[in-house]
């Protein structure tokens, strides 16, 4: 959910972003997302959502890619590293309940293209 | 025409984690825990803090957090028990946020509290997004919304420190699964404590008080 509010955060970003670097006279081709599996929100609608904020703005016309991180643990008991089974945190190697999460809350924009005109 | 890419690695939450910071920071130095209550509308969450207001405020002096979208019904609950409240209201927004809350901070009297819990806006899927500053979230889950809530929510029970199950009264009167939920919360979060509970008759309060006093950060 808030896929609006998302992508509002994400064109104040790149604004800003492209002001601090003295970007703002070059065409913003693409914006790169990374999402965790667990965040709840939607592709589709956050790309929906991108495009109408964008207008008016330098990310108007840029594409949207999101690159959706699966879940991942690190067992705590036998070190195993990865994924696990569907609908479950637990570690599929030996069952130990005694695990973190290390991938899968993610939210961020990893980078963003820019045609610099040159 | 010629591409560059910028890495910016910018986290997209980052306002709210830095109120969220505010507020941690303020609490430690009050000596302050504060628990996020999060669960569906009509879930118990009032119900169990009245409860908790005549059963743990005297050890553990406590304040609330009512978070609702409209009325004040719930802080006025809180009023009738003597227990220090403030109403905030999201406007609509379905969750609360650190800023909001931060600014709530301000109208409790910190000085004389150890515990404050912040009831958040019902509803099991938002408010679990959302970092407030709280040492820990606590997914409370009538036993009449079904065995099945975890699974479909994972996120929440995967973010909290512990689980609450209500109602536990009507459990004689409804094909409610104990052993399929108590499964499939331990499948998403093994680590947690599960309190089975009923606030209406009073059963099960004793070992929930326990573990927020013997959870207090100090």
């Amino acid at each position: 959910m808030h896929e609006f509010s998302i992508c509002q955060s994400i064109i104040d970003t790149v604004i800003k972003e492209t002001e601090n670097q003295e970007l703002d006279n070059c065409r913003l081709l693409k914006v790169r997302l990374i999402v965790g599996q667990l965040r709840q929100l939607v592709s589709e609608y956050l790309i929906f959502a991108f495009n109408v904020l964008a207008k008016g703005t330098i990310a108007e016309g840029a594409s949207l890619e999101i690159k959706n991180l699966a879940t991942a643990i690190l067992c705590l008991d036998c070190s195993y590293k990865g994924e696990t089974a569907k609908d479950t945190i637990i570690c599929p190697k030996c069952h130990s309940v005694q695990v973190d999460i290390i991938n899968g809350k993610e939210l961020l924009i990893e980078s963003i293209e820019v045609d610099d005109n040159e | 025409m010629s591409k560059t890419t910028i890495k910016i690695y910018s986290d997209l939450m980052g306002e709210n984690q830095l109120w969220a910071g505010k507020i941690r920071e303020l609490l430690q130095k009050k000596g302050i825990t504060m628990w996020n209550f999060i669960g569906s509308p009509g879930s118990g969450k009032t119900t169990l803090l009245e409860t908790m207001s005549t059963t743990l405020a005297d050890p553990v002096r406590f304040a609330v957090l009512e978070g609702d979208i409209a009325t004040t019904k719930d802080a006025e609950r809180m009023a009738k028990k003597n227990i220090p409240v403030f109403q905030l209201h999201t406007s609509g927004a379905c969750h609360l946020e650190a800023k909001l809350v931060y600014h709530a901070l301000n109208d409790l009297p910190l000085e004389s509290l150890d515990m404050i819990i912040v009831e958040n806006v019902g509803n099991l899927v938002c408010p679990a997004e959302f970092d407030i500053g709280e040492n820990g979230k606590i997914a409370i889950l009538s036993v009449t919304e079904g065995e099945e809530k975890p699974l479909k929510y994972p996120l929440l029970f995967t973010e909290a420190q512990a689980v609450v199950l209500t109602k536990i009264d009507l459990l004689p009167h409804i094909p409610f699964q104990m052993k399929l939920c108590l499964d499939s919360i331990q499948k998403l979060n093994g680590r947690i404590p599960i309190f089975q509970l009923s606030a209406y008759k009073g059963v099960g309060i004793e070992e929930w008080n326990t573990w927020l006093q013997e959870n207090k950060h100090k």
